[in-house]
């Protein structure tokens, strides 16, 4: 029954002979198998199992869209530029923007060998709009098919500022396909059948595979296979990484200033995108409560951060520029106002200044150091999410920083869950966030989704992305007049455009803090042909769609 | 049925041992860092740009990702850790005591009810009650006390459990019944009888409370659900694991808490232990046996010839300790073949360890410490007993000389069946006999006791006090011993029981020839069926002679009280009382 | 019988409480799980269209305003009828299949584990609580210090020196992932290899809370007159030690283990996290992460029902274990 002595060694003797032959037998289970073409491992940071799903307008969908799936057009937001033709070929809009025509391509087949047409297109955004849970970017025009290369889609209003979403985010399936599934919001899809340069290979919960189209319409691309794992987060993916299985990663790193030297082989490339930003509950008016409702405490603590030592502690000096009117200092240099104040945030901290202001709007230095007015200490609560690693070990530094000042400043961590709840009802004075951009590399986005009070509400009730319940009707004005005037006028846009800077720098809702480098690790003795500085063709996350498919093509295995 | 004695505040306090010292040394240490280190470092939030640096160069364990000092982190953490973990363990402690000590005394709707809810709050997972509760928590104070209350709540359950069975058991015990039949009031009854009872066992499940709390705090730190506005050691460790020490090989960063922690808790697990020793003071560590008890060299007793089957020469045993007793006070015996020797005299005076000595069964503290026992064997001669060979010892115990224990209510393994036990005897001392033999020598010998062989398939609990005692007679005589020692064989049974028992022992001592050594207090019962009979006193034998001699002729004073001390079944009313002196 | 009904009729009601407990929880957090989807999808920073909420409220079906009553019975409903629903954070797939794919990984290695921890530490306890007085002693606060090592601590520091510094282990991951799952010499030859460092913490640090409580029976059940009976007797040492001592002594253990094997699934969390293993483990983080409840309540039952299922497995098994019990009712 229990076992004796004899059974105790027996059984750790047939522990430790089962380990041995184990590891014997997986010394070999290390190596893939070599193909003649190397294959690209690509983390995007998944941190549990895949569940099969490629169905591009879901939420949740794991891949795919880009590589297997296109859109009309692609939209670089990293770069000025003209957005370049995929599906289509060529887009005008009518004068007042309420009718869109879009020339597409030639030549094209789905992955089954059926022609793509202009059917699939009409199919497609009519299923977006018959099936509202698949409208996720709040489409409402109607599309016709003119002839097999020509579409035309006629909005009510005004809808420059749409043409983005439509064109570049919204993705082609085709009807052939797609017309028998009852509920496509839902659907969940297991063979994938698109124009794109990759075909679904394999899936397995832990790793998917893609490999090349062959009859993809730009040519077959030089890296014929892609593999997609899933890992537990930050921890393994560099884990991984250091260990060379994987090739392409996109989030902080350590050390990442000498990445040559740590990680051999590979090279890093940082874009400033995402604008990190203290998000206030800003308005009074909208049921604000505390310190953070006064903009001179806004401005003050605008001055007291030091911008410089916080990128050396927090973000390893990836970190970059900010500019009071949230433009890109990089892409949109030329559309900053010279009206404001200070084109770009200071690296350094001014706490002369800082004190100037707090003084001004009646707060006094207590005895112990802190402002107070009325009775009032000047005490701020900031709230981040746990995991949130480099927002964390910011969020701590500020607030050393601003001790300095005379403010002072509690983090606080909170889970996913209640981080959203408290934006959601105002219920906070300051939130670490960063502000994203939209579908085109267009200031008019940012503005929008985050300054117009048409995207606000009242604290308590749930607002859009606007949760620091802005709100000011000259930036509104501006804001509708701009959807009005075709992107392509930018004369005609700007004084808009310095409407809402100048009034965005006062109020100053939301503090910048500094642009984020989207820190992107790539094997580059693997593979060529990566965005550099230099040369920034896409955006170059690898969870960026449908950027990364952008990059795929251009790749090249080393040595080719 | 003896009344327990209230706990002894004296017993309740723990011996000391190098583990209790240790575990001591540890606590304290820990906690006087917790105390008084945050008074004595730096500030442990003061951001500096010289970021992850090594010990050395003023910061004695480094720096962290942002230059903070690790070990003014430490000194604050600790103390973060150590107030979480004594409030769980203060809420925990008190909640469990709550639903499971009121709860099983209450008994009845309260009991089941109060149970159901500790069933039902252990299966409840923490990790999302720990989101839940703290979206109820106004955000100043969130933080510790939210972790802590929801550590407490979702950690007291498996504690009730325990202290309920506990209870449980005392609530039955005598001097709480008696207080009950008493009209002490229930409170009164709990707080006075059962609580001080119980808190060796609360204290032990407070330790543990206090370190599953500093370890679940950890671990929910770790996840990043932890009191996120205070400082512990969970959450030093999570920021660690943030700043990608691990992959940095910042060990000076990581291993220190986790360190701390793990000492700690090292500590309150060697305190547990002393606690666990005052629960069950067998549990306290024996001294290492540096080799075989010396005993003095004695010449064993020469073979006496006539028909001699047993010789006790100079016998002492004692009780080693602080204070030593003198068990057994150089005693001298001997045995006759096919004799019955009675040994009488009140509880406690040695008889049973005279017994457990006999056969080498005692064990330490008791030691022999003076004389010989020399078992006289029809067949291999003389046997020092005392100088027997472990694998001598065994192959002699039972073969030629068994026992039959005081109430064999517990002397039965409640596991086996009675044929399973009776048939192992067979199997060790007779490796030769066939299963047949085997099962044909236990039929007979529960036939000749006088119990139905088909009982050879129950268990132990399914027979009666008397059938247990028969069996056990029976198991006895399997081989065929020369001595059979009989400890109280009848106290526990019934007159009539008794007398049944007794007229079997004689009856097989006629058939079998065996000699028997009858230990009991019962000095009327020896003069009926003992050949002679010895009087034991405070460890020493003070009158051996003949059971007529005895009777009618007590030589010792004490023989004679114990002769007068019997109530007498006739005589005049009210004269069953005796005075005390020879009637 | 009227026993075991009552039993049953106990367990019925706990299960019952702790489903209902279990559907208030997930829907007391804070936060809606539309909110957070969408926050994550910012995060990744490619922009989420502020429209996209109305979208996802349709369709992730959350957008309800039904009486909580009425959510309440269609739920208890649809667990008769085994449909869980679908999962928000994989969405769309079916709560059934998450749990199905994780589980196995779960039960696999920390049950393994467990079971292993728990054999090694009742064998090692037996020993020690029947030779005292020797070295063996000294196993027990050794076992214990390491219990109270912070159990994902011990983690790091093995797959610091074993995986990163040595390596002789995989360093994390359920498997070798160019491998497919299933019955090949391959893929299970992988899982084993991966699961070596991780049984290995589980086994270190609860082997020693298993030695201490089975000496500390040991050392009770020795004391008692059975096991005098046996020695005096004259049987062989290794037969009172194991038959009559050890047989007696381990009983408790044996409800304790089965109550422990019931929690493996809630305790895998931390595991999970630090092995990046695939189980259900971090199935629950997910979950709880992205108020995605019906995973959410589909794991707790998972949990439920396993400790009530261990719980009553022991009453049963101590029926046949423990004659007293069996036949003496």
């Amino acid at each position: 029954m229990l076992s004796t002595e004899r059974g105790v060694r027996a059984r750790a003797a047939a522990i430790v002979a089962a380990v041995a032959v184990v590891a014997a037998g997986c010394g070999s289970s290390g190596n893939a198998a070599k193909d003649e073409s190397p294959t690209l491992v690509a983390y995007t940071g998944q941190s549990s199992d895949y569940q099969i799903n490629f169905n591009p307008f879901a939420p949740t969908s794991i891949g795919g869209t880009g590589t297997i799936f296109q859109t009309l057009f692609f939209y670089n937001i990293v770069r000025d530029e003209e957005p370049t033709p995929r599906l289509g070929t060529q887009f005008a809009w009518n004068a007042d923007g309420t009718q869109l025509s879009i020339t597409l391509r030639e030549g094209v087949s789905w992955s089954d060998g059926e022609k793509f047409t202009a059917d699939d297109v009409v199919f497609t955004l009519d299923m977006i709009s018959k099936h509202k849970g698949m409208n996720s970017t709040g489409y409402a025009g109607r599309a016709t098919a003119v002839d097999d290369t020509h579409v035309t889609i006629a909005f009510d209003q005004p809808s420059f500022v749409d043409g983005p979403s439509v064109l570049g985010k919204t993705y082609i399936v085709p009807a052939h396909k797609w017309k028998d599934i009852a509920d496509p919001a839902v659907a969940v899809v297991k063979e994938p059948v698109g124009t794109g340069p990759y075909l679904l290979e394999e899936f397995k919960p832990q790793a998917y595979t893609l490999k090349a189209n062959p009859a993809y319409w730009g040519g077959e691309p030089a890296v014929k296979k892609i593999r997609y794992l899933a890992l537990s987060g930050n921890q393994a993916g560099t884990t991984a990484l250091k260990a060379g299985q994987i090739d392409w990663q996109t989030g902080p790193v350590p050390d990442v200033k000498d990445v040559e030297k740590s990680y051999p082989g590979y090279k890093a490339v940082i874009t400033p995108v995402n604008q990190i930003a203290l998000v206030t509950c800003s308005s009074a008016p909208l049921g604000c409560q505390g310190p953070q409702t006064d903009p001179a405490v806004r401005q003050a603590i605008y001055h007291a951060i030091d911008r410089t030592q916080l990128n050396a502690l927090a973000f390893e000096g990836t970190g970059r520029d900010v500019s009071p009117s949230f433009l890109l200092p990089d892409r949109d240099g030329e559309l900053i106002s010279a009206k404001l104040r200070q084109r770009t945030a200071p690296m350094q901290p001014d706490p002369a200044r800082a004190r100037q202001i707090l003084e001004g709007a009646g707060y006094a230095k207590g005895s112990d150091g802190f402002y107070a007015k009325g009775g009032k200490p000047l005490s701020l609560t900031l709230k981040t999410v746990s995991g949130w690693t480099d927002y964390i070990t910011a969020v701590n530094t500020i607030g050393q920083q601003l001790k300095q000042a005379g403010i002072k400043l509690t983090p606080q961590q909170l889970s996913w869950n209640e981080f959203v709840d408290a934006k959601d009802r105002g219920e906070y004075q300051l939130v670490i966030d960063s502000l994203y951009q939209g579908p085109a590399p267009d200031p008019f986005y940012v503005y929008n989704y985050f300054f117009s009070t048409a995207q606000t509400a009242k604290v308590g009730a749930k607002p859009g992305p606007n949760v620091s319940r802005f709100s000011d009707p000259q930036v509104d004005q501006a804001l509708d007049a701009l959807k009005r005037i075709d992107p392509a006028d930018t004369a005609a846009r700007q004084p808009h455009l310095e409407t809402i800077q100048t009034r965005i720098e006062q109020a100053m809702p939301y503090i910048p803090v500094l642009t984020q480098g989207t820190i992107n690790v790539y094997h580059d003795a693997k593979f060529t042909g990566w965005p550099t500085d230099g040369d920034r063709y896409a955006f170059p996350a690898v969870w960026a769609h449908p950027d990364n498919a952008e990059v795929f093509l251009r790749l090249k295995p080393a040595g080719r | 049925m003896t009344l327990q004695p209230r706990a002894d505040w004296r017993h309740l306090v723990p011996r000391w041992s190098p583990k209790l010292a240790v575990g001591s040394a540890l606590i304290l240490t820990i906690t006087l860092c917790g105390l008084v280190g945050p008074l004595l470092v730096g500030d442990p939030d003061r951001i500096d740009n010289i970021g992850l640096t090594p010990p050395g160069g003023g910061h004695l364990l480094g720096t962290t990702q942002t230059g903070q000092d690790v070990l003014a982190q430490i000194a604050y953490a600790t103390r973060g850790s150590l107030y979480i973990g004594l409030l769980v363990g203060v809420m925990a402690t008190f909640l469990s005591a709550l639903f499971g000590i009121v709860g099983a005394y209450a008994g009845g709707v309260v009991d089941e009810a109060f149970s159901l809810f500790s069933n039902v709050m252990l299966v409840i997972p923490g990790l999302p009650l720990v989101i839940v509760i703290s979206a109820f928590v106004p955000p100043e104070q969130r933080g510790v006390w939210t972790v802590a209350l929801v550590l407490a709540i979702t950690g007291w359950a498996a504690s009730a459990r325990v202290l309920r069975a506990q209870t449980l058991s005392l609530r039955g015990r005598d001097y709480v019944l008696a207080a009950r039949v008493a009209g002490e009031r229930p409170w009164r009854v709990i707080g006075v009888e059962i609580l001080p009872n119980l808190l060796p066992l609360l204290a032990s499940q407070f330790v543990f409370a206090v370190i599953a709390a500093i370890l679940n705090e950890a671990g929910l730190s770790f996840l990043g659900l932890g009191a996120s506005s205070s400082s512990t050691l969970g959450t030093m460790l999570y920021y660690a694991q943030n700043g990608f020490a691990l992959q940095r090989g910042a060990w000076w960063w990581f291993v220190p808490p986790g360190l701390v922690i793990a000492l700690f808790g090292c500590g309150l697990a060697l305190v547990n232990f002393s606690i666990d020793e005052i629960i069950n003071p067998k549990l306290r560590d024996l001294r290492r046996r540096v080799g075989a008890v010396a005993r003095p060299a004695t010449d064993p007793a020469p073979s006496p010839g006539d028909g001699v089957v047993l010789t006790l020469t100079g016998l002492s045993v004692t009780y080693q300790g602080e204070r030593p007793v003198h068990a057994v006070r150089d005693v001298s015996l001997t045995l006759r073949r096919g004799e019955i020797l009675g040994l009488a005299g009140e509880s406690g005076c040695g008889k049973t360890t005279l017994a457990y000595a006999v056969n080498r069964l005692h064990r330490p503290p008791a030691e022999v410490t003076a004389g010989s026992v020399t078992f006289h064997d029809r067949v291999a001669g003389d046997l020092d007993i005392l100088a027997l060979t472990p694998e001598e010892l065994r192959a002699f115990r039972w073969s030629k000389l068994s026992m039959v224990f005081q109430g064999a209510m517990n002397a039965l393994n409640p596991v086996l069946t009675i044929r399973a036990q009776m048939q192992d005897v067979l199997s060790t001392h007779r490796p030769a006999m066939s299963r047949a033999a085997r099962r044909a020598r236990c039929v007979d010998l529960l036939t000749l006791v006088g119990v139905d062989p088909r009982r050879l398939r129950s268990y132990p609990h399914e027979l009666s006090g008397g059938m247990r005692q028969r069996v056990m007679i029976a198991m006895a005589l399997l081989l065929d011993p020369q001595v059979v020692i009989l400890d109280e064989p009848t106290t526990a049974l019934d007159v009539v029981v008794q007398r049944g028992i007794l007229r079997e022992i004689m009856r097989l001592r006629g058939e079998l020839g065996f000699a028997v050594l009858f230990i009991t207090h019962d000095l009327p019962l020896l003069l009926e069926v003992a050949d002679r009979i010895a009087i034991m006193l405070d460890g020493q034998i003070v009158e051996d002679a003949p059971a007529e001699d005895v009777r009618d002729r007590p030589r010792h004073a004490y023989t004679r009280r114990l002769l007068g001390s019997f109530p007498s079944l006739t005589g005049e009313r009210g004269a069953f009382v005796r005075s005390g002196g020879v009637s | 019988m009227r026993y075991y009904l009552r039993k049953l009729a106990f367990y019925l009601v706990a299960l019952w409480a702790a489903v209902t407990l279990n559907f208030f929880i997930p829907r007391m957090m804070p936060g809606d799980p539309v909110d957070i989807l969408m926050a994550k999808l910012q995060q990744r920073g490619s922009g989420v269209d502020p429209s996209a909420r109305r979208a996802y409220e349709l369709l992730l079906g959350t957008d309800s305003d039904e009486p909580l009553l009425r959510q309440y019975l269609s739920y208890l409903g649809n667990l008769v009828r085994g449909d869980f629903g679908i999962s928000v954070s994989d969405f769309p797939t079916p709560v059934s299949t998450v749990i199905a794919t994780s589980l196995p990984w779960t039960v696999a290695l920390v049950g393994i584990a467990t079971v292993m921890a728990v054999l090694f530490g009742i064998v090692l306890g037996v020993f020690v609580g029947w030779r005292r007085g020797t070295w063996l002693d000294s196993l027990v606060p050794a076992t214990t210090v390491l219990s109270a090592v912070p159990y994902f601590w011990l983690a790091l520091i093995l797959v610091a020196v074993l995986g990163s510094a040595l390596g002789w282990f995989p360093l994390l991951g359920g498997y070798d992932v160019v491998l497919t799952p299933g019955w090949n010499a391959d893929f299970l030859g992988s899982a084993l290899y991966h699961g070596v460092l991780p049984a290995l913490t589980i086994v270190i640090s609860s082997v020693g809370g298993w030695l201490l409580g089975t000496r500390n029976m040991m050392v009770s059940t020795m004391a008692e007159d059975y096991v005098l009976t046996a020695r005096a007797k004259g049987l062989r040492e290794r037969r009172v030690m194991v038959w009559y001592a050890a047989r007696n002594a381990v009983l408790p253990s044996v409800a304790g283990f089965a109550i422990s094997l019931g929690f493996v699934v809630a305790g895998s969390i931390v595991t999970e996290q630090v092995f990046a293993y695939p189980g259900i483990g971090s199935k629950l983080l997910q979950a709880v992460q992205n108020n995605d409840y019906a995973l959410m309540q589909a794991i707790f039952l998972v949990i439920t029902v396993a400790v009530l299922a261990a719980n009553l497995a022991v009453d049963l098994l101590y029926g046949i274990i423990d004659p007293r019990i069996r036949t003496g009712g």
